[in-house]
C-alpha cells in the first residue's frame, strides 16, 4: 500500500462515509487535504506526512468516535447514546471496562428504579380497586381492615409510584448528560485530543 | 431540569401538549407531591382513628402456638323443641365441611380447628316461631391489622358441621378462600344457598330423599362439583360465566339441566347456578 494523500484521503472516505453528512465529511477530507498540501510545500514527503498523522484508520476511528458523542449531546436518544458508548469501545478494549460496564449498570439501575415505580403504582392502582370492592362487599378477601384508609393509601402509592417514575426520567437524563462527559474524557485521555470533528 | 414551556424536555413538553390551562412539568409534579401526602396523611390518620394500628388480641399464628391453638374446639346446639332448622354460616379462609348426622337431641352440632382463636367462629341462636336459627361467622376478619397478611399456616382452619336428620333445613353458606365440601344427602332440605369465593366447593347430595328443595347457588373463582341422585325430580338453571362447564346423566335444554324423567307436573327440586371464573360439574348419580 502507497503512503501518499491520495490513499489517507481514501481511506478515511470508505471509513467515514455513512457515519457523518457529507458537507462534513467533504469539510474534514478538505482539511486533510489541506495539511498534506502544506506539508509537501514545506519540502516533507507523502510517507512523513502519513507517519505524523498516524494510520488513517485510526484516525477515522476517533473521527468517527467524536462525531457519534457530539451527535449524542445535541439529540438526546437511547439510539445515540448506545452508538457512543459503542463506538468508544473500538478506541481500545479497556473501554470495556471502563465504559462499558459501567454504562451496563447504570442502565440497569434505572431499569430497576423504573420497574419498582411501575410495580408501586400497579399496586396502588389494585389497592384503590380492591378498596372499591371491598367497599361495595364483593371482594372474597378483606384485605384492608379499612376500606376507606386503604383506599387514601392506595392512592397514595399511585401517586407515591408515579413520582418515582417521573424522577427516574429526570435521574436518566441526568446519567445522560455525566456520560457524555464521561465519553468526551476517555476520548481525550485516549486520542490526547480535545478537538471536535 | 427546565420542564417548562419551550424548553427540550419531552416528558415536560407532553405535560404542555395536554394544553390544559397553566400546566406545566413543575405543577404536576408539586400536585402529586402534594396529592400523596395528603392521602398518606388521611389514610393513615382513618386507620389510627379506626384502631387499625392497635394490636389485637389475638396472637399471629406461629410455630409455637398453633399447636395448642389446634385443638378442637366443639360447640352443640339443642334441638329443643324446634320443629326446622335453619344455619348460616360466613366461612373465610381454611376447609369447611357441612353434613347430616347430629345425635338427635341436637340441632346441630360443629366442631372447629383453628390455627388462631380469630379462625374461631361466633355462634348465635335465635328462634323465629318454630325455627331454630344457628349463625356461625368467622372474627377472623375483625383482626387489627391495617392490611390482612395472613401467613399459609394461619388459614389451617377447618370446620365441621353436623345437622339434624330429624327436622327440615334450610342452608346457607357464605365461603371466602375455603374449600367447601357439603354432603347433605341425609338432611331434609328446605333450601340452600351457597355463595362460594376462591375455594372449590363440592355439594352432594346422593341418596337425598327429603321433601322438594330449591337453591341459590353464587360460584366464585374456585370448581364447584354439584352432586344430586339421578332418580330426583330436579332441574338446574345454569347462568354461564367464564369457567368451563361438565355435565354427566342430566339432560340438557338450553341452559337448564334435568334429570332423567324429569317431569314439571310432579314436586320439582329446582336449582339456580351462577357461575363465576371458576369451572362447574353437574352430576346425576
Amino acid at each position: 500500500m502507497q503512503q501518499n494523500e491520495q490513499e489517507f484521503i481514501r481511506i478515511l472516505r470508505t471509513r467515514l462515509e455513512g457515519t457523518l453528512p457529507k458537507e462534513e465529511l467533504d469539510d474534514i477530507l478538505s482539511d486533510y487535504s489541506e495539511h498534506f498540501s502544506i506539508g509537501k510545500a514545506n519540502g516533507r514527503t507523502d510517507g512523513e506526512l502519513w507517519k505524523s498523522l498516524g494510520s488513517p484508520e485510526d484516525v477515522a476511528r476517533e473521527i468517527r468516535v467524536m462525531h457519534l458523542v457530539k451527535k449524542a449531546e445535541d439529540n438526546r436518544s437511547c439510539k445515540n447514546i448506545v452508538h457512543a458508548v459503542v463506538a468508544t469501545l473500538g478506541l481500545g478494549l479497556f473501554n470495556l471496562v471502563f465504559v462499558l460496564v459501567p454504562f451496563i449498570l447504570l442502565v440497569l439501575m434505572l431499569f430497576v428504579i423504573l420497574l419498582v415505580g411501575v410495580m408501586i403504582t400497579f399496586g396502588g392502582i389494585t389497592g384503590i380497586v380492591w378498596s372499591l370492592l371491598q367497599m361495595a362487599g364483593l371482594s372474597a378477601f378483606s384485605v384492608w381492615y379499612s376500606p376507606l384508609a386503604g383506599m387514601f393509601i392506595s392512592i397514595g402509592m399511585t401517586t407515591t409510584g408515579l413520582l418515582v417514575m417521573i424522577g427516574n426520567y429526570y435521574l436518566g437524563r441526568f446519567f445522560y448528560h455525566v456520560c457524555i462527559r464521561y465519553l468526551k474524557w476517555n476520548i481525550r485521555v485516549i486520542t490526547g485530543t480535545e478537538s471536535e470533528p | 431540569m427546565k420542564p417548562e414551556k419551550g424548553s427540550d424536555d419531552p416528558l415536560a413538553s407532553i405535560v404542555v401538549g395536554l394544553n390544559l390551562s397553566g400546566l406545566t412539568m413543575n405543577k404536576v409534579i408539586l400536585w402529586l407531591i402534594a396529592i400523596t401526602i395528603v392521602s398518606f396523611v388521611i389514610g393513615f390518620g382513618t386507620l389510627a382513628l379506626s384502631g387499625g394500628f392497635t394490636p389485637g388480641p389475638e396472637p399471629v399464628a406461629t410455630p409455637f402456638n398453633r399447636t395448642a391453638i389446634l385443638s378442637p374446639n366443639m360447640t352443640a346446639v339443642p334441638l329443643d323443641n324446634a320443629s326446622s332448622g335453619a344455619i348460616r354460616i360466613v366461612f373465610g379462609a381454611g376447609d369447611l365441611s357441612v353434613s347430616g348426622g347430629a345425635r338427635p337431641e341436637n340441632l346441630a352440632e360443629a366442631t372447629v380447628y383453628a390455627a388462631t382463636p380469630a379462625m374461631l367462629p361466633e355462634y348465635s341462636v335465635s328462634v323465629n316461631g318454630s325455627e331454630k336459627v344457628l349463625s356461625m361467622t368467622e372474627t377472623g376478619h375483625k383482626k387489627k391489622d391495617w392490611v390482612f397478611a395472613h401467613a399459609p399456616e394461619s388459614w389451617d382452619n377447618t370446620w365441621d358441621v353436623k345437622l339434624s336428620d330429624a327436622v327440615p333445613f334450610a342452608v346457607i353458606v357464605n365461603a371466602g378462600a375455603g374449600d367447601c365440601d357439603i354432603q347433605l344427602g341425609d338432611v331434609n332440605l328446605t333450601s340452600i344457598t351457597v355463595n362460594t369465593g376462591a375455594g372449590d366447593t363440592m355439594i352432594d347430595m346422593s341418596g337425598y330423599h327429603g321433601s322438594r328443595f330449591g337453591g341459590v347457588i353464587h360460584n366464585g373463582v374456585g370448581d364447584l362439583t354439584f352432586r344430586i341422585p339421578e332418580e330426583s325430580n330436579t332441574r338446574i338453571r345454569l347462568h354461564q360465566g367464564v369457567g368451563d362447564i361438565e355435565s354427566s346423566g342430566l339432560a340438557q335444554t338450553d341452559e337448564y339441566y334435568t334429570t332423567a324423567g324429569f317431569t314439571a307436573a310432579l314436586p320439582v327440586n329446582e336449582i339456580t347456578i351462577t357461575q363465576g371464573v371458576g369451572s362447574i360439574e353437574l352430576e346425576a348419580v
